[in-house]
Formats: C-alpha cells, sequence, structure tokens
C-alpha cells in the first residue's frame, strides 16, 4: 500500500452526483482516489494506476460490469466492491461469481460504504501478512482454526464441528472479507450440489454461526447477505463492522 | 306473398329419398349460389314416409348430407300434406325461388291430381319455381312406398278388431230389431262400428273393410228378405250407397284425425323437450352443467349412452355421460376418440351411419357456432339408425348447447376484461396517489436545502443540524416508498413470481430490523426467534413484509415504546409476530388499514404521512405464501401483527 498507509481507491461511476458523493466521503478519510466514468476508462485506470481497492458501479454505459471485471481480475487481484442500483440480486451474484469481493446496494449510506472499505483494508492487511507465513493456523480476533490439527477454538474453548460444518469455516476463513455466493459455497464444500442441498446449507451455516458467535443477533464473525451468500469478517481487536 | 321481409334472395328446395332428388339438390345449390342467396332443403315428415324402409332412409340421409355439404340449412317439418308445408314455411321464410325436380309433376294415370307444382302455385302464387329435370329422361312411374314390413302381430290385432267390431254391431242391430226400431237406427249402428274399427285399427284398409262388410251384413240379415242379399224394396239399393259411402267417409275422416292428433302429439313432445333443453341449459352456471344438461336431454331423447367432451377429445379425456344403464362404460376406447378427432377437426359429423368412418360404434356430432367446434357428441348407436324426428330434435338440442357454450364463453371473456380493467383502474388510482405524496418530502427537502444554500450562515447549529435530520429522513421515506412501490409493481403486473426457498428466519428478521428507519426515536427493537427454524418463503418479499411491519410500529408508537419481533414455531407452522406497547388500533380501524391508501386517522390533510401502501403491500404477499395477516390487541395497550409461514424441515 503506498501513501503512508493509506489506500488509493478507484471509483468508477458514471452519475456525477453519486461519484461526488463517493469522492467526498473517501476523502473525508484522507483516501487517495482516482475516478472513471466508464468501463473502458475503469480499465485503463486500474492497469496504470494500481489501485488498492476498486469501487464500480454495475450500471455502466459502454461495458457491461461484468466483463470489466473480469478484465481486471486477469492481472489484478485488488479488491473489487460493486455498487448495484437493481433490488433483485442476480446482478449481485454475477459479479461476485466473476470476481468481485463485496457489494453496496444503491441507495446506500455513507457509513455503510466506508465500513465496506474499512472492512476490505482489513483484508488487505491480513492477506498481507500471511503471504509471507506458512499459513496452518488461522487467526481472526478471538477465533482460532488450526488447519494442521483440524480443530477451531472460540476464546481459547475448543468448539466441536460437524465435518461440513468445518469445512464451510475454512472455506470462509481462506476467503476472509469476501462475500462467498451461496452456489460458489455449494460447488466448493458440496461438490456434487443437488437442488434441495441450498437449504442444507443454511442449516448448516445457522448451527455454525451459533457455535462459534457469542451473540447470534450481532455476528462478529459470519456475516449474512440475505439472497447473495455470506462472509467472514476481519475484526479488529475492537467492535465487529457488521452493519450492511 | 306480399313485400318480400329480406331484399336477398332465399332458395328452397325439398328433400326426399328418391334418386333425382341429388340432381335436384345440386341444381338448388348452383342457382343459390348464382343468386347469392340463402339456401335452405327442407324435409317434409308425413305420416307416410315416416315409416319408410331402411334403404330408403339411407338414401334421405345421403342427400341430407350432400345439401350439408352443399351449403344448406336442413330444416325438417311436419305435416301431411308436402304442398302445404312448403307453402308455408315459404311464407314464414321469406322463400323467393324453389326448385322442384320435373319427376314430381308426373301425373298418376288414373286419379285426376294435381301434380306438385300446381298445387304449389296455387298455394303460393308469388314463388317462383324451377322445374329440374330428371337426369334420366326415363319416364317415371309413381312407385308406391313400401310402407314398413307387414308385423304380424298387428294383422292379428286389426282382424280381431274388426270382426268384434262387426260382431257387435249386429248384435246391438239385433236388439235393435226385436225392440222394434226402424232400419235408420241399424244403420247408424253399424256407422257408430265403423267408425270405432277406424279408430282402433292401425290402417286405412280396415275401415274400408268394414264399410264394406257392414253394407254386405245390413244386406243380408236386416233387409227384406233376410238371410239372403237380394233386396225386396229397390229404394234399398241407394240406402246401401249412402251406408256406404258414410261409413267410408268417416273411416277416411277419422284416419285424417288420427294422424293429425299424432303429427300434433309429435310435434308438441318437440317443442316440450326442446323448451325444457332451452331453459336447463339458460339456468346452467358453467360448462361443465351446461354439458351435463346436454347429455341428460339427448340420452332422454335418444335412449343411448352419450359422451360429451369439451374441445379436442383426447385418450385420457373424461367425457360428461349418459349412461342409460349402469354397466355402460365411462370412457371409449381409442379407436373411437379417433373418430371423435376427425369430427373436431373437420367440423362434421362421423361415425356409425355416416358417411366417415362408417365402421365406428358410436356416431359423433360436432357442437359448433359459427365456425369454431366447441364440443364433441359421440352416441353409442349400439347398431341402430336415428330416425329423422329425433335427428331433428338432436340437432336442436346440439344447437341450443351451442348457444349456452357461447354464452359462457363471452361471459368468461367479460369477466377478464372487468379484472383488467379493474387493474388498469387500480394502477390509475397508484400513480396518482405517488404523485400527489411525493410531493409533500420533496417539497420539504428542496425547501430545505434552498434554505441552506441561501441562510446557511445565519443558522444556528441547532437549526442546521434539524434541517439536516429533516432532509435525511424525508429522503428515508421515499426511499422505503420506492421499494414497496417495486415490489408493488411485480404484483400489479398480473403474477407475482414467488421464489420460494427455504430460509433460517432469525437471519431475514435480523436483516429486515437492520433496514428499519428510526426516524430519530429511539424504540426498543428486540427480536425472540427460535433458533433453527428455517421456513419457505420468498426472502426478499418477506423481509419487505417485516420491513414495513416494524416500520408501521416505529411510526405510530411512541418515543419509548418496545417493539418485538417474534418467531416460534407451532406445530408445522412458523408463526410471525410484530408486536408494540403504544396506543394500539381501535376494532373498526383494524379491516380499513390494509387498504391501500388508507392511513390510521385518515384526514385529507397530508400531514400524517404514509400512504398506507406499506401494509397492503404486506398483505398481498402474505396471502400470496399461503397465509393471511391478522390484526390482535396487545396487552395491557398495543397491537400485534401476527401471521404464518411453512416450516421447512431442517436436517442436518
Amino acid at each position: 500500500m503506498t501513501n503512508n498507509g493509506k489506500p488509493f481507491v478507484l471509483v468508477v461511476e458514471d452519475d456525477m452526483p453519486v461519484r461526488n458523493l463517493i469522492t467526498t466521503t473517501l476523502e473525508s478519510q484522507k483516501y487517495k482516489y482516482e475516478t472513471a466514468v466508464n468501463g473502458n476508462q475503469a480499465v485503463m485506470a486500474a492497469a496504470s494506476g494500481n489501485p488498492d481497492i476498486i469501487l464500480m458501479d454495475l450500471g455502466l454505459p459502454d461495458m457491461d460490469g461484468i466483463d470489466v471485471i473480469q478484465k481486471i481480475r486477469t492481472w489484478s487481484v485488488a479488491p473489487i466492491i460493486v455498487i448495484s442500483a437493481r433490488s433483485d440480486d442476480q446482478d449481485k451474484v454475477d459479479a461476485l461469481d466473476a470476481g468481485a469481493d463485496d457489494y453496496l446496494t444503491k441507495p446506500f449510506s455513507v457509513e455503510e460504504l466506508l465500513a465496506r472499505v474499512r472492512s476490505t483494508l482489513r483484508r488487505l492487511q491480513y492477506l498481507m501478512k500471511t503471504e509471507t507465513s506458512n499459513v496452518s493456523v488461522f487467526h481472526n480476533g478471538e477465533l482460532t482454526i488450526d488447519y494442521g490439527a483440524g480443530t477451531v477454538a472460540v476464546d481459547g474453548h475448543e468448539i466441536h464441528l460437524m465435518p461440513l460444518e468445518y469445512s464451510l469455516l475454512c472455506l470462509l476463513a481462506q476467503n476472509v472479507g469476501k462475500v462467498l455466493t451461496y452456489q460458489f459455497i455449494l460447488d466448493k464444500v458440496w461438490v456434487n450440489a443437488l437442488e434441495s442441498d441450498m437449504s442444507s446449507l443454511r442449516v448448516y451455516m445457522a448451527s455454525l454461526r451459533k457455535k462459534i458467535e457469542k451473540d447470534t443477533a450481532h455476528p462478529k464473525y459470519i456475516q449474512t447477505h440475505i439472497g447473495v451468500g455470506y462472509r467472514m469478517i476481519k475484526v479488529e481487536d475492537s467492535t465487529p463492522s457488521g452493519q450492511e | 306473398m306480399g313485400e318480400k321481409k329480406e331484399t336477398e334472395e332465399h332458395l328452397l328446395i325439398c328433400l326426399s329419398s328418391s334418386e333425382s332428388n341429388e340432381k335436384v339438390i345440386r341444381q338448388g345449390a348452383k342457382l343459390a349460389r348464382a343468386f347469392h342467396g340463402k339456401f335452405t332443403a327442407l324435409y317434409v315428415e308425413t305420416q307416410k314416409n315416416a315409416g319408410i324402409t331402411e334403404e330408403n332412409r339411407k338414401k334421405l340421409n345421403k342427400n341430407i348430407r350432400l345439401a350439408q355439404q352443399l351449403g344448406a340449412r336442413v330444416v325438417t317439418s311436419y305435416g301431411s300434406d308436402i304442398a302445404e308445408e312448403i307453402a308455408a314455411y315459404a311464407r314464414v321464410s321469406g322463400v323467393s325461388k324453389i326448385v322442384l325436380g320435373r319427376t314430381y309433376t308426373k301425373r298418376h294415370p288414373l286419379f285426376i291430381r294435381d301434380s306438385l307444382s300446381e298445387k304449389l302455385s296455387r298455394l303460393a302464387p308469388g314463388l317462383e319455381i324451377f322445374l329440374v329435370p330428371d337426369a334420366y329422361g326415363k319416364t317415371y312411374r309413381y312407385k308406391y312406398q313400401k310402407t314398413k314390413a307387414i308385423e304380424y302381430k298387428e294383422l292379428w290385432k286389426d282382424m280381431v278388431i274388426c270382426i268384434l267390431g262387426l260382431g257387435l254391431s249386429t248384435a246391438v242391430a239385433s236388439l235393435f230389431v226385436g225392440l222394434g226400431l226402424s232400419d235408420t237406427n241399424i244403420i247408424m249402428v253399424y256407422i257408430l262400428g265403423v267408425l270405432l274399427v277406424a279408430i282402433l285399427t292401425s290402417r286405412q284398409i280396415w275401415g274400408i273393410l268394414t264399410s264394406i262388410l257392414s253394407v254386405l251384413i245390413f244386406n243380408f240379415f236386416f233387409t227384406m228378405p233376410v238371410y239372403t242379399f237380394n233386396v225386396s224394396d229397390p229404394a234399398y239399393i241407394v240406402t246401401f250407397f249412402v251406408m256406404f259411402v258414410t261409413a267410408f267417409t268417416c273411416s277416411a275422416l277419422t284416419k285424417k284425425v288420427k294422424n293429425y292428433a299424432r303429427q300434433s302429439a309429435r310435434k308438441s313432445y318437440r317443442t316440450e323437450l326442446l323448451l325444457e333443453t332451452s331453459r336447463k341449459l339458460q339456468e346452467a352456471t358453467d360448462l361443465r352443467e351446461i354439458a351435463m344438461q346436454t347429455v341428460q336431454q339427448l340420452g332422454r331423447l335418444l335412449e343411448k349412452n352419450i359422451y360429451f367432451y369439451f374441445g379436442k377429445p383426447e385418450i385420457n379425456h373424461i367425457p360428461e355421460v349418459y349412461k342409460k344403464n349402469d354397466n355402460a362404460p365411462s370412457m371409449l376406447e381409442e379407436s373411437e376418440i379417433g373418430v371423435a378427432q376427425w369430427t373436431y377437426r373437420n367440423n362434421r359429423r362421423a361415425g356409425f351411419s355416416t358417411e366417415t368412418l362408417p365402421g365406428s360404434r358410436c356416431m359423433f356430432l360436432a357442437v359448433r357456432s359459427a365456425e369454431s367446434v366447441f364440443a364433441v357428441v359421440g352416441i353409442d348407436m349400439e347398431g341402430e339408425e336415428i330416425p329423422s324426428f329425433e335427428a331433428g330434435i338432436m340437432e336442436a338440442i346440439l344447437n341450443e348447447c351451442a348457444f349456452a357454450l357461447e354464452k359462457e364463453n363471452l361471459l368468461a371473456q367479460q369477466k377478464e376484461t372487468d379484472l383488467r380493467l379493474q387493474k388498469e383502474q387500480l394502477r390509475a388510482n397508484l400513480l396518482r396517489s405517488i404523485s400527489h405524496d411525493l410531493r409533500t418530502p420533496l417539497t420539504s427537502i428542496s425547501g430545505n436545502a434552498e434554505n441552506l444554500l441561501m441562510n446557511e450562515e445565519t443558522m444556528s447549529e441547532e437549526q442546521r443540524k434539524k434541517v439536516y435530520r429533516d432532509v435525511y429522513d424525508d429522503s428515508m421515506w421515499l426511499i422505503n416508498l420506492v421499494e414497496n412501490l417495486l415490489f408493488v409493481t411485480r404484483i400489479e403486473n398480473g403474477t407475482m413470481e414467488l421464489n420460494i426457498q427455504g430460509e433460517i428466519v432469525e437471519d431475514v428478521i435480523e436483516e429486515a430490523v437492520r433496514h428499519v428507519n428510526r426516524r430519530g426515536k429511539n424504540q426498543e427493537i428486540c427480536v425472540e426467534c427460535d433458533g433453527l427454524l428455517m421456513a419457505k418463503m420468498d426472502v426478499k418479499l418477506m423481509m419487505q413484509v417485516i420491513i414495513n411491519l416494524v416500520d408501521n410500529a416505529v411510526k405510530y408508537t411512541p418515543a419509548d415504546s418496545k417493539i418485538t419481533v417474534k418467531a416460534k414455531q407451532y406445530q408445522n407452522k412458523a408463526v410471525i409476530s410484530v408486536a408494540d406497547n403504544g396506543p394500539g388500533i381501535p376494532p373498526d380501524q383494524k379491516e380499513k388499514l390494509f387498504q391501500m391508501f388508507y392511513t390510521l386517522g385518515n384526514t385529507v390533510a397530508d400531514g400524517r404521512r404514509g400512504m398506507g401502501l406499506g401494509l397492503s403491500l404486506c398483505r398481498s404477499i402474505v396471502n400470496a405464501h399461503g397465509s393471511e395477516i391478522k390484526i390482535y390487541d396487545n396487552v395491557p395497550c398495543g397491537a400485534v401483527f401476527r401471521f404464518e409461514l411453512e416450516v421447512e424441515d431442517v436436517r442436518l
């Protein structure tokens, strides 16, 4: 990360007022940013500027947002947060499957936007740290996963998980900070998933959360994104950022 | 014929079972086409041809079908005299031209009788008559139409009646002689006898025979000298003659009267049956009932099994059935269905006794209106053809049925149109209300923004914060409205497509509550859910329901209230409720709340914001999930909104 630890954000949004809103917000947090108003500009800016985070509107005038994501993903693993105006979830799911990490739905509040950016930054830091070391143990706040031993502990107490629950947890942990779609999880954990396994997934996830979260009403580690999927968030040592 | 009722030509031909009728029909069709007029084929059923042989009936049916194929409307009429019937029909129906076969005009060698065409010209002077020459140019001999095979039982019965009649008359006559009454009385007795015999026997011959025998017996037994055929007084010859003529006339007249009575009876039976059919079909309330009544009437008329198929008959369709007796099959075999399908496709009758696929067991008729076929009726013929009298009524019943079906169709279309109109109206109302309701918050937002632009410096921190707060609240309100509207448009377009999946109820409620705008009030919102409760729902819609319900509670309760969202499992239902301890809802308002544009304290002033759209949408969504939102009073105060969802089994 450049600029004294402050991230460089690429903002792709064709609507001027919304763009101004975002850039103003970023400025208030002293983030550096660059703007692009359509898909082609976005790809060029991403290639030349090497941003840390990309905030992208899905409704771009010249290209399908999905295509932009796929293009960028061919050389970059920079986190992409998509902004969608539509109320149905299919475009978000498609974006996530194409390589995006998180999403925002218009109208979003400024708080939400900042929370997302912060959460993504934490993920980046975590990823950078663990790149160098051999990851056999996963730490996230009070949650610990020992891949080698195959055990999970919260606040020092070992938790007994069923095999599927363990696989789920590991998948989420390996993709910490990223929103994983239901289909993605099914494909990775269940492998040969049937239609009916969708509800099984929900059930397993719910029972997993019961086991590792102290307060299921305000989950600390695993967020549910209704209609889209799940995400494990990288916690600060203080408050969880669980706002939608 | 006086003034013509219609300006178009109307051509009539007469149908019969003779060979030459075919040519008449074809010529008639050609002429009708040339004149661009209506074409009717009339068959007059007299008592004589009611009893025609099988062979002749087949010929007649063939001719009838030919006429229909060539575009004639076939009408049956009943009467004793063909010419009279034709003339009557021509008068009533505005017939302008009639085509006859010239063979009708051949004179019978013995009787001085008007030919048919001459009779017609007399009865209907305004009618134009076209004579079609006989195709073969052969001399036509009037063939006596052989009547039905003589039934021996009938023969015996008539003979007995005749003998008894004569015997009785003679007995009474002897009595009279004994009493010393004059000849006149005896003659009267014999005439009475002849009358009775004529009434009671089935053929005219017996009446005539009895007349002759009466004279002879009278001569033999009661004239001087008795027991001989001689007469002493030549005046008796005259007496015999007069007696014979009287007796003969009586018998002939009786026969005629009997015929009229029979025809009358048949006509009235037909009329009654048709009236009843018409009434029953009109009273029928749906398509199935129409079919049922039709098969019943046909079954009663024809005394056969009847099968009614709506639309195209398929092998696994179950028809409406009239069963003559209980062991009749309820469905037809594949081969019969094939014939039925032919009828449906070609809009023509097929099957037994028709020209198409006559090897099948049933006859199939199309129930049609204008050009489309509504249904196909199958009659289990049991190897017998339908006599033309019944066939005429049968066709009339099928016509009635077609009318009734068409009427039902039209009604259904009407209902659909009405529904669509209603929807349009609702949409128009919606748009109007939206535009109206949008103005207030937009006025507030734009006004506040303007205020800030102009007077920011002169406003205190406090004032500015209030303005920001108001703008934020108004925008939030608008966002919620837009969300609801989007859902409403999904419904208004006819179908609400639900994407039902099993979802963890707790997750859904948590997410929904996060979306609720507190509006600066800080009510306590708490969630109580059974942990692993999973229910079947469309998650986006259900979330909106909970958002709306909680939002509603937030709106209408004071700042220190407590709002509780609960989800518990009772048996196989997930019961979800949103309760508050605010002022509650008065009983008369409970139902009205769900009306689309209603708000509590519904006054014209738009200060009390709220389109009332939210609750109406909730109800629609919950209804689409197969449940109902009910409102109860909370104890000690407040309101509870409750509904149920189907639980999805949790398999671990």
